[in-house]
């Protein structure tokens, strides 16, 4: 049951069509993983937090620094050089006390993987290098999590909804890491907070069960053309990870 | 015929647009029209499409009018149908 301070919060969420305070209480059950928490994961966790989620775990090692500040929203000027779960745990904080926030100074690897996935029911994939999401996919499909694929370049993005069993993983999709990626690419805050909400979407409709499902759907976004498009995907019948 | 081709993220960029509409002299299989868009754009571009052999790479993902094709089976492609050419993205 929804507290009073739930409505009070969620007020005008709780009236979107389909949603209501059903919705919103699958919500608050829901603990999400986010791997990495920059221009991708930051603003999923942020409309996570928003939207009312349970527990957020944070997963991202390192320190903050000045090039991240364009895009990774929930840092600080004031946490240059400090880790940056510690800044996104603060401003999330700051912004709804009422989320549970687990943060891991740390990235997404083999030694953690199986632990991390277990805590969570549902995973963002927002992490800039490809060995880290392609681990990330096949421990999801080896746990049967589902998982919200979000990734950018430059103005394009894309997200991909993964249920596993059901839709393609990751794996069918990009059987292997591209050889001609580079680690350091363009990016616009604007743009990757842009992609990540529309993954935040595809992730609130799977948790609380309302609106128009995209399983089975790669959405495309191109922020220079104003558009996103969506493509059917197959399942790989040869993926060495859901197959 | 005439096809519109959509490119996504380092497709994008080595093109120059991420989306035209081409003409082709007549109808062709998939994989033949990724050779001809190949040769306009050059290497920096046909290196996300296709491998020396020719065979597309890959990580290459290709939709024909909203939907994603088995490249082993290389369909052919009629006038004024979309393909959407997608290569992996990351995050950041």
């Amino acid at each position: 049951m929804l507290t009073e301070e739930d409505r009070a919060l969620y007020d005008w969420q709780l009236d979107v069509p389909g949603f209501g305070e059903d919705g919103q209480e699958r919500l608050r059950n829901t603990t999400a993983l986010v791997s990495r928490i920059g221009g991708l994961g930051g603003p999923v966790a942020f409309a996570l937090a928003a939207a009312g989620i349970g527990k957020l775990i944070l997963v991202h090692a390192g320190n903050l620094r000045k090039d991240d500040l364009n895009r990774q929203i929930l840092m600080r000027w004031e946490g240059l050089g400090k880790p940056r779960v510690q800044s996104a745990a603060e401003t999330l904080s700051a912004f709804n006390p009422r989320i549970e926030i687990e943060v891991h100074d740390e990235n997404f690897k083999e030694e953690n993987a199986a632990d991390l996935v277990k805590g969570a029911d549902l995973i963002f994939s927002c992490a800039p290098l490809f060995e880290e999401r392609f681990l990330m996919n096949r421990e999801c499909v080896r746990q049967d999590k589902p998982m919200i694929d979000c990734a950018m370049y430059n103005l394009d993005g894309h997200v991909l909804p993964i249920l596993p069993g059901q839709t393609p993983c990751l794996a069918c999709m990009f059987p292997e890491s591209p050889p001609h990626w580079k680690r350091r690419f363009p990016v616009i805050g604007a743009v990757s907070a842009l992609v990540a909400n529309v993954g935040v979407m595809e992730g609130l409709k799977l948790t609380a069960g309302f609106g128009t499902s995209n399983l089975g759907k790669m959405m495309l976004i191109d922020a220079d053309r104003s558009s996103i498009n969506k493509i059917d995907v197959k399942r790989r019948a040869d993926c060495q990870v859901c197959a | 015929m005439k096809i519109t081709f959509r490119y996504t993220s380092q497709l994008s960029t080595a093109a120059g647009t991420s989306e035209e509409t081409l003409e082709f002299p007549e109808e062709t299989s998939l994989i033949g029209l990724l050779g001809q868009v190949c040769m306009k754009h050059g290497p920096e571009f046909s290196k996300f499409v296709l491998n020396q052999e020719g065979s597309p790479v890959r990580t290459l993902v290709v939709a024909l009018d909203g939907a994603q094709v088995d490249l082993a089976k290389d369909p052919c492609v009629e006038s004024g149908s979309e393909v959407y050419l997608i290569t992996p993205m990351s995050g950041g």
